[in-house]
């Protein structure tokens, strides 16, 4: 019964059809690589270096972001043919924050909705089954277990193993739900077009990033993330940004580091 | 007069990896509220450590005020000073608290002989606990006292010679005072001590119903480039520094305005 939900988990990533017809076709981009490496949040990474790079957002060295030219970012293809929307960026707010609100724009979900569609990414069904059957053997597993606990009570038998193994029974199970809230992004076709496309744009190890702008750099993030920056101060600065608290979503000016002392009653600086 | 510093821009914490890679960058200022001498980020560690001067900027001493200046404040800017090797601090001709209320702004003193009196009373208590010469800075005001007795020019020129004290130059709020209250900047100019110039502040602002309000968030106007360019006419400026403390444009923005700062002292040095 433990081994059924992990040949489950297997088993939804089997491809109908087994995306061949995609991988026949045109390449994807750097955003559909991203979701298929790392799903929404990985895409988010794609967009937020690519708009970094390319100025519209600004990092500080604390991994604070702040949006500087709306025009610029509106050129990205992420705008232009996905239509992920900046106005969702937190100005001023944390990596982390950020990354969570792109990952969450619609423009992201059309990514991941185009790629189930293609079948290199696993359905939500699939995905509803996986945690179907698995809380359902669970449940059975457990189920059996009390059963012989009220048998062995009823009977007179001692329990002592019959206790360790339903403890044991009860961790595996934890584990095999939760699992279920973190599925497999990818099918079979999906994990095929990730392998294929690490050699082709030369991903694998840490110096083949050199590039420090462009398509190239980009499915860099989007296989790796943003360990992939070659850019060290901009690379350092996004990820404290993901490893410090976020809760603070900041934006206000005047918290900002202002020569006006916090003037914000209005009127301008002063100083 | 003192040391050259040349072209500088206010550091901020938002722009810290934008201000550590703008070409020409000679000195920054900090605001001394938002850097504590204890905790001084690393980025501007990093920026002081590349010989870049560091020069700390107080906004909050109250020295138009008739409340005791606060030692705590006093001490911070001698503590930065000390902590970056600082040549000389700076602050404000104004008062942001009284009675211990805060306005939170940076409010105009009356100028009359008694403020006079406490201004100069006050900065000659600054200049005996800070260990490095002190400049003061004209602010930007929406409002002015009715019983002012004295010019801008004269008021400072006196300030000058009652305690010896430097003077920071904002062009921006000579701009001010000629748009909200038809004061002429040249003819401000041309009345005070220039050679007590410590370095010069330019800020871009913004007209709403017909008040300029210094907002240090808008593109410097030329109107302001074209104060810089008389005062540089008339004396030679050891320093020149560029404020943003909000709505931060993009790195080619910033650089540009620079690259404006620097190409009006150039031209005036041409002619």
């Amino acid at each position: 019964m433990i081994v059924v939900p992990l040949l489950v988990r297997q088993l939804i990533r089997v491809s109908a059809g087994g995306g061949r017809q995609v991988l026949a076709g045109p390449e994807l981009d750097a955003y559909q690589a991203g979701y298929l490496a790392g799903g929404a949040k990985r895409v988010a990474q794609v967009i937020v270096a690519e708009w970094t790079e390319s100025g519209a957002l600004r990092v500080n060295s604390e991994g604070r972001i702040s949006v500087t030219d709306r025009v610029l970012a509106g050129t990205s293809p992420a705008v232009a043919t996905y239509g992920v929307r900046l106005d969702g960026v937190p100005d001023g707010a944390q990596t982390d924050s950020v990354l969570k609100a792109v990952a969450r724009d619609a423009g992201v979900a059309s990514i991941g909705r185009g790629l189930r569609e293609t079948g290199l990414a696993v359905t939500e069904t699939r995905v509803r089954v996986l945690r179907l059957v698995t809380v359902a053997l669970v449940v059975i597993l457990l189920g059996t277990g009390i059963a012989r606990f009220i048998e062995a009570a009823h009977n007179h038998r001692p329990a002592g193993t019959l206790t360790g193994l339903f403890m044991f029974s009860v961790v595996i199970g934890l584990i095999l739900i939760v699992s279920t809230w973190s599925p497999p992004v990818t099918t079979t076709a999906g994990a095929r077009y990730l392998r294929e496309l690490r050699p082709r744009t030369a991903v694998g190890a840490q110096p083949a990033f050199a590039a420090p702008v462009g398509e190239a750099a980009l499915f860099g993030v989007a296989l790796l993330g943003f360990a992939a920056i070659s850019d060290g101060d901009v690379r350092a600065a996004l990820q404290a940004g993901i490893t410090e608290s976020s809760s603070s979503s900041g934006g206000s000016s005047c918290s900002s580091g202002s020569s006006c002392g916090g003037g914000c009653g209005g009127g301008g600086c002063g100083g | 007069m003192t040391a050259r510093l040349g072209v500088g821009i206010g550091w901020r914490a938002e722009i810290d990896l934008t201000i550590a890679r703008l070409p020409g960058v000679e000195w920054v200022e900090i605001v001394a509220e938002n850097v504590a001498p204890e905790a001084v980020p690393a980025s501007l560690d990093a920026l002081h450590a590349r010989g870049v001067p560091v020069i700390p900027h107080g906004v909050s001493l109250s020295l138009g005020g008739t409340d005791p200046l606060e030692p705590v404040r006093l001490q911070r800017l001698a503590a930065l000073a000390e902590r970056f090797g600082s040549s000389l601090v700076t602050e404000h001709v104004a008062f942001c608290r009284a009675g211990g209320t805060e306005a939170g702004h940076l409010l105009p003193v009356p100028r009359t002989r008694a403020t006079l009196d406490v201004l100069a009373r006050n900065i000659r208590i600054a200049q005996d606990c800070l260990p490095v010469p002190l400049a003061v800075e004209n602010i930007a005001a929406l409002v002015a006292w009715p019983e002012d007795e004295y010019t801008e020019a004269e008021f400072l020129t006196e300030l000058v010679e009652r305690t010896g004290v430097l003077l920071l130059l904002d062009v921006a709020n000579l701009y001010t005072a000629q748009v909200n209250f038809g004061l002429d900047p040249v003819a401000t100019i041309k009345a005070l001590p220039l050679e007590k110039t410590a370095y010069v502040h330019v800020a871009g602002g913004v007209l709403a119903d017909g008040v300029w309000h210094d907002t240090h968030a808008h593109p410097v106007p030329p109107q302001v480039l074209d104060i810089l360019a008389g005062l540089a006419a008339r004396t030679s400026l050891p320093g020149v520094l560029l404020e943003r403390d909000d709505d931060y444009p993009g790195d080619a923005e910033l650089a540009g305005e620079l690259t404006a700062i620097r190409e009006v002292l150039n031209g005036v040095r041409a002619r």
